[in-house]
Order: C-alpha cells, then sequence, then structure tokens
C-alpha cells in the first residue's frame, strides 16, 4: 500500500488528505506516521482547528512547492527584516488567528512557520512604548502606579544610550 | 503536546495549571472542550472504529468563510490577552527578536510579564553574549582592494566566527563550564557590560594616578586583580589591583637589568599565576606566582620565592618583547640579537628559532587561531611567520620607513604602529597564496611575498608605543602623551577619545574590558575606568 496522501482531522473533525511530503513539514506528524506505520485512519490533531489547519496546509503546501534555499550559513537568525514576501503576506491576518497559527506551529513543529509568525509578533512590539504594547495585545496593566515608577527607574539604564 | 500554561514564575505555575485545565486559553476549542480534553488524556493516539468519516475534504477556499465566523465568536468573550497566555518558549523565542529598549517596553507592561522577562536566565545569557562579541566590520577600512577568496583555514575559520555572532571566548566558556548558569545572573552582567560599553562611548571614567618610586613603567600586564610591572629597576614589582587603584604587594627578584617585558598569565592551576618577564640582562623569567600568598604578606613585602622562577637563557642580546599563547605553552620571544626564539614553556627549553630581521626585534603579536606570528622590528619591516617551520617567512610589509614599536593582529587584519605616529593596517586576505605547505623546501623559506597596506592615518604627534584591540574598540599609547580611544566600527581616523594626564611617554599599556592601565616614563600608573557605579544593583523589584 503506498502511502502518497494522508489524511489529517481538526479538532472540529474535518479531514482533510495531503501529500505526504507536505504533511511530514510538521515534525509531530512524520513521528507519528512513523509511530503507527502504514494506515489508512485520519490523524487526529485534537489542537488545531479546521480554519488554522487549512492556513498551516496552504503554508507547507507552498513552501513545498517553491522550496527557498535554505542558506548553510544562518548568520542573521535573529533579524526581523528577513521575512520573505510570501511569508509577510501569509502573516497579514488579524490577531487571534495570528496567535493560533503560532500555537499550531509549535504544536505541529513547523519551524519555519513558527519563525516567522514568532517574528510577525515581534514586529509588533518593535518601537512601541509600554502603553501602546498593552492596546495592541489586550494586556492588562496591573502594576500600581509605585512599582510603574519603580520599573521606570530601574529601567532608566537603558535609557542615556547614544542608539 | 502544546503547553496550554501562560507564562509565570514556577511557584504561580501550579495553580495557574488548575486554572488551565478548567478553561484552556484556547477560546476557539470551547465548543469541543470536551473531546478536546478526552483526546488531550488519551495521548495521541489514532481512533480508526470510533469516527466515522464525515466528510473528506481537499484543500479548499470554501471552507474558509464558515469556520472563520465560528472563530469570531470565540473571540468575542475573550477577555484575557492572547499574548500572555502563549506558551513560555514561544514568548522568550519573540522576545529574542527584540532589541534591548523593546524587551524593557514588554516588561513593564505587566507584572506576569515583567517576573518571566527579568527572570529569564537564558534571554539575558543570548543578549550578553550578542552584545559582547562584536566583531570588527568587514569593510572599516574603506577597502577597495580585492579579497582573494582562497582555500586557507585560518581564513575560513574567522569567516565562521565571523558568521557566528554568539561564539564565546575563552574565559566566558571557562566560566559556563566552572559556573552553574544559575548562578550567573545574566541581566545584571549584560547590564553591567551595557553601562561600561556606554561610558566607552561617552568618555566617562575615573582616572587613578599611583607615583612610583621604580623610575619609568617600560612595561605592565595585568590577569584580574594581579599586575606587574617591569622598569628601571631589576625587580618586577607585583601589585594588587583593588577597584579603581593599585596597592604594591611585593616583588620577584632575579633579573640583573632593566626589565623591558611583561606578561602576566592565569596558569590552569587555582590561584595561581605564570609571569613572563625579559630583560636587557638577555634572560627570560618564568615565575609561578601564588596569589593568595601574595596577597596575604603586609605591604609590599612579599618575595616572590626565587624557586619558583625558571631562567631561559639563549638570546643574545636585550629581550625587548615577549609573547605567550592562550594555551601557555608555547613563548615568543623578541630580541636585540634580531632573532625571534619559540620556546616551550612546559619544559622551560628553546624550541628553535621562528625567524630573523635585520635590526632589533620590538613587539611580537599572533591570534590564537592561526600559527601565524607578526613581528614588527628596528629594521622597518613587518614580518609574517608561520611558527610551525624555523624561519619560515610568509609575507612581509615594508612601508614603514621608522621603527615598528607596537604591533596587533586582529582577525585578518595587522596593526603596526610606528616611531613616527603612523598606524599601518595590512590585510592578510590580500595574500594571493596563504598554503604554508607549497614552498616548505624551497629557497630555505625566503620566498616571502611583500603585502602593500590597505590604511595609512597619522594618529600620534610622535611614536605610537603600545596598541591593543578588543572588539571593536583600539586602544593607542604614545611618546606624545596621550592615551587615544578608537571606535574601529565607526571612524580610524578620528579618536573617539583622547585620554591626557600623563607627562611622559606612555609606553606600556593594557586594554580589559572596562579599563585601560598605562605606565610612563613619568613614573605613573594610571588607571583608567570606565566599569559602571554599581546603581543599578537594586533591580529586582519583587520576589514572586
Amino acid at each position: 500500500m503506498s502511502m502518497s496522501t494522508v489524511k489529517l482531522e481538526s479538532s472540529d473533525e474535518k479531514i482533510y488528505e495531503v501529500e505526504r511530503d507536505i504533511a511530514c513539514m510538521s515534525v509531530t506528524i512524520k513521528n507519528m506516521l512513523e509511530d503507527i506505520g502504514d494506515s489508512d485512519a485520519p490523524i487526529p490533531l485534537p489542537n488545531v482547528t479546521s480554519t488554522i489547519l487549512e492556513k498551516v496546509l496552504e503554508y507547507c503546501k507552498h513552501h513545498h512547492e517553491h522550496p527557498s534555499p535554505q542558506p548553510e550559513d544562518k548568520k542573521d537568525e535573529k533579524r526581523l527584516d528577513d521575512i520573505p514576501p510570501y511569508d509577510r503576506d501569509f502573516c497579514k491576518v488579524d490577531q487571534p488567528t495570528l496567535f493560533e497559527l503560532i500555537l499550531a506551529a509549535n504544536y505541529l513543529d513547523i519551524k519555519a512557520l513558527l519563525d516567522v509568525t514568532c517574528k510577525t509578533v515581534a514586529n509588533m512590539i518593535r518601537g512601541k512604548t509600554p502603553e501602546e504594547i498593552r492596546k495592541i495585545f489586550n494586556i492588562k496593566n496591573d502594576f500600581t502606579p509605585d512599582e510603574e515608577e519603580q520599573i521606570r527607574k530601574e529601567n532608566e539604564w537603558c535609557e542615556d544610550k547614544g542608539n | 503536546m502544546i503547553s496550554l500554561y501562560p507564562l509565570s514564575s514556577p511557584n504561580q505555575r501550579q495553580q495557574q495549571t488548575q486554572q488551565a485545565q478548567e478553561q484552556p486559553p484556547f477560546q476557539i476549542h470551547k465548543v469541543n472542550q470536551n473531546k478536546f480534553k478526552q483526546q488531550q488524556s488519551q495521548n495521541v493516539q489514532v481512533k480508526k472504529k470510533e469516527k466515522k468519516k464525515q466528510h473528506v475534504v481537499k484543500l479548499s477556499d470554501e471552507q474558509r468563510t464558515e469556520s472563520d465566523s465560528n472563530k469570531n465568536n470565540a473571540t468575542k468573550d475573550n477577555t484575557n490577552s492572547l499574548f500572555i497566555q502563549l506558551p513560555s518558549e514561544i514568548i522568550s523565542q519573540i522576545v529574542l527578536y527584540l532589541s534591548v529598549p523593546d524587551i524593557l517596553s514588554l516588561s513593564s507592561t505587566n507584572s506576569q510579564l515583567y517576573g518571566f522577562i527579568s527572570n529569564h536566565s537564558t534571554i539575558w545569557k543570548s543578549i550578553y553574549l550578542k552584545f559582547t562579541n562584536a566583531q570588527l566590520p568587514r569593510d572599516i577600512f574603506e577597502t577597495n582592494y580585492t579579497i582573494r577568496d582562497n582555500n586557507n583555514d585560518y581564513l575560513k575559520k574567522k569567516k565562521n566566527e565571523y558568521n557566528n555572532n554568539t561564539n564565546l571566548t575563552q574565559t566566558e566558556q571557562y566560566n559556563l563550564t566552572h559556573k552553574s548558569n544559575y548562578l550567573t545572573n545574566w541581566k545584571s552582567k549584560f547590564i553591567k557590560a551595557y553601562d561600561t560599553s556606554n561610558n566607552w562611548k561617552n568618555g566617562k571614567y575615573t582616572v587613578n594616578s599611583i607615583e612610583c618610586d621604580d623610575g619609568g613603567i617600560f612595561s605592565l600586564s595585568f590577569v584580574s586583580d594581579l599586575m606587574a610591572t617591569g622598569s628601571y629597576t631589576k625587580a618586577l614589582h607585583l601589585w594588587r589591583i583593588e577597584n579603581q587603584t593599585i596597592r604594591s604587594v611585593g616583588q620577584i627578584l632575579g633579573h640583573s637589568s632593566w626589565i623591558w617585558s611583561v606578561n602576566m598569565k592565569k596558569s590552569s592551576c587555582f590561584h595561581s599565576n605564570i609571569c613572563f618577564s625579559s630583560s636587557q640582562d638577555t634572560s627570560i623569567m618564568v615565575t609561578n606566582i601564588d596569589k593568595d600568598e601574595a596577597f596575604s604578606y603586609d605591604q609590599s613585602s612579599y618575595v616572590v620565592p626565587l624557586s619558583r622562577s625558571h631562567v631561559l637563557k639563549g638570546h643574545r642580546n636585550a629581550v625587548w618583547t615577549t609573547l605567550v599563547d592562550d594555551s601557555i605553552q608555547n613563548l615568543y620571544t623578541g630580541s636585540g640579537d634580531y632573532s625571534i626564539k619559540h620556546w616551550d614553556v612546559e619544559r622551560y627549553t628553546l624550541i628553535g628559532d621562528v625567524g630573523r630581521h635585520m635590526e632589533a626585534i620590538l613587539c611580537l603579536s599572533k591570534t590564537n587561531e592561526s600559527t601565524m606570528l607578526a613581528s614588527g622590528s628596528a629594521d622597518h619591516t613587518v614580518r609574517l611567520w608561520d611558527t610551525r617551520f624555523p624561519s619560515k617567512e610568509i609575507a612581509s610589509i615594508h612601508e614603514h620607513s621608522v621603527s615598528i614599536n607596537s604591533i596587533t593582529v586582529k582577525d585578518w587584519y595587522i596593526l603596526s604602529g610606528g616611531d613616527d605616529g603612523f598606524i599601518r593596517v595590512a590585510d592578510i586576505r590580500i595574500l594571493p597564496q596563504l598554503s604554508y605547505q607549497h614552498s616548505l623546501h624551497t629557497n630555505g623559506g625566503r620566498d616571502s611575498q611583500r603585502i602593500g597596506v590597505v590604511h595609512t592615518s597619522k594618529i600620534h604627534d610622535c611614536s605610537i608605543r603600545a596598541l591593543a584591540i578588543q572588539g571593536n574598540r583600539m586602544v593607542s599609547t604614545s611618546s606624545d602623551m596621550t592615551v587615544k580611544i578608537w571606535d574601529l566600527s565607526e571612524s580610524i581616523h578620528k579618536p573617539q577619545h583622547t585620554l591626557e594626564g600623563h607627562t611622559g611617554s606612555v609606553i606600556s599599556m593594557q586594554l580589559a574590558k572596562d579599563r585601560i592601565i598605562t605606565g610612563s616614563l613619568d613614573s605613573t600608573i594610571k588607571i583608567w575606568d570606565f566599569s559602571s557605579p554599581l546603581k543599578n544593583n537594586n533591580y529586582h523589584l519583587k520576589d514572586n
């Protein structure tokens, strides 16, 4: 029985049939397939909804068809401005979707997708004041004014820099 | 399995674990919550029979609208921040993409994030290493020459290092293996490094001047808090560095004339240092110093027992310069007898001659990654040698027309300072062939190539006496009585700061991460301290 496709089942019980190679871009799925051997049964992905799974598969499919040359010397791994155009557009989604993509990429262990989504979130934080960051991510300010003042003082070391 | 726990300190985690089980942060799963839980507990298992295939869907766009509306409902009652609910390893990954000010802004938003980021050792360690391992930019000297990419191991190695910006220096590796990560406060380490770096940038320092009875300080060298100086007197002077000043501890006897060069190294034995010194009397001395013993004596009264010193004899004239590699196995010396000698430090024996000049050899430099040794001489030339072979000259630089007093090799650059106040920079990448083997048996090793310099500038009014580079920072001292600090990532044309205060030639100097110590013919030692005061040490806001 040749297995050129595998079936994946989302948390809301939708089943997707995808090429094995594409599915195996997820290390988690790859490991599962190795564990269960040849089987026709769909692989349950209880942490991923169909909406997100579709997005993830779309991403994997694109990168499967357009393999980006992976440079050997990953010199500036931590650079933010090196997101390829497709990935940048791919991450132009509403915030809940973006965070779910992160969680899905983490769960499915798809490093490229995790990197690019995390970079997107980092870009949202870049150059913002704490108040702006709170607004963007709906973070509750649970500091007392005293504590806030204390933190501001504590972070003063960073302000007199010439960068 | 995905981590559902919001970030938190370890003792908060317990309690939040329970919450998380009752109410997964993945709000969107609410609909399937029961099923979700069930599957979670059963681990990953393929359930063959239970499930009827409801619909096999190929990837298509049609599905999207339906499930999108689904999600919108779910997010409405989401009062908490999705960001905070991310697993901690993901938050730390995001944080590592940010600059330090951005990280601080993020940590100031909320107590949970504050506690998480402030106490996250890995984050600060990574920031610290990135910050302290800056390398020289590739094109610092406005290179408009071609760099030949020859298959040279040294260059390859340097290139890899260049690309890997979290390389550890040897001392850091040492610290890492000898100290648990948990004991190192990487955040405070980083803040200190950061403050110190700003002090360098802004020229904020304290200076302390110590008058010596020794006369001119020809040479000085220190490791952490132990320093040795060489001068007109025949004794090496030992000092203890205490914060921003130094205290006389004692001396090392043995030389019978002026001491031109001193090199302090940390020994592999605990609390022990090795001091290498060379003298007008043609000898070299290797002395083991027990630091605890030295520091336990009263004011300046310690004398290192003579049995701890080994005398190396072989040069026929004054020994002007010494160089010890980091392994402390190889010692190279340059002398007024025109020869460069290579010594085995463990056996205290002469290995052989590395090379010769036409005049006295005044300075030596070598990087630890390479077998290439650079020498500067009173014959106005700089020569590059392969230390593995006797008298194997690789290349020479002939563009100085004066004595070369100071030389330093950094990455692929060779910087040499002349008696005329000019610094000249050569780039070994322009050597057409750096293969050490090819000419082993030809011409007695005298088929060396001349290399031109890629940069020349006058950086001092008088003779350049000492040069040192650390990261992007270069320090030069001169007979014009000044000490100059250069930021090589900015400009080689203008010093970042000029330190004045000495009233004689500044002829010895050592550069450390947070200070410069200089020795002058005016009989003073000055400590220029750029370390930050301890004002920022109280950054632990609260204990969770």
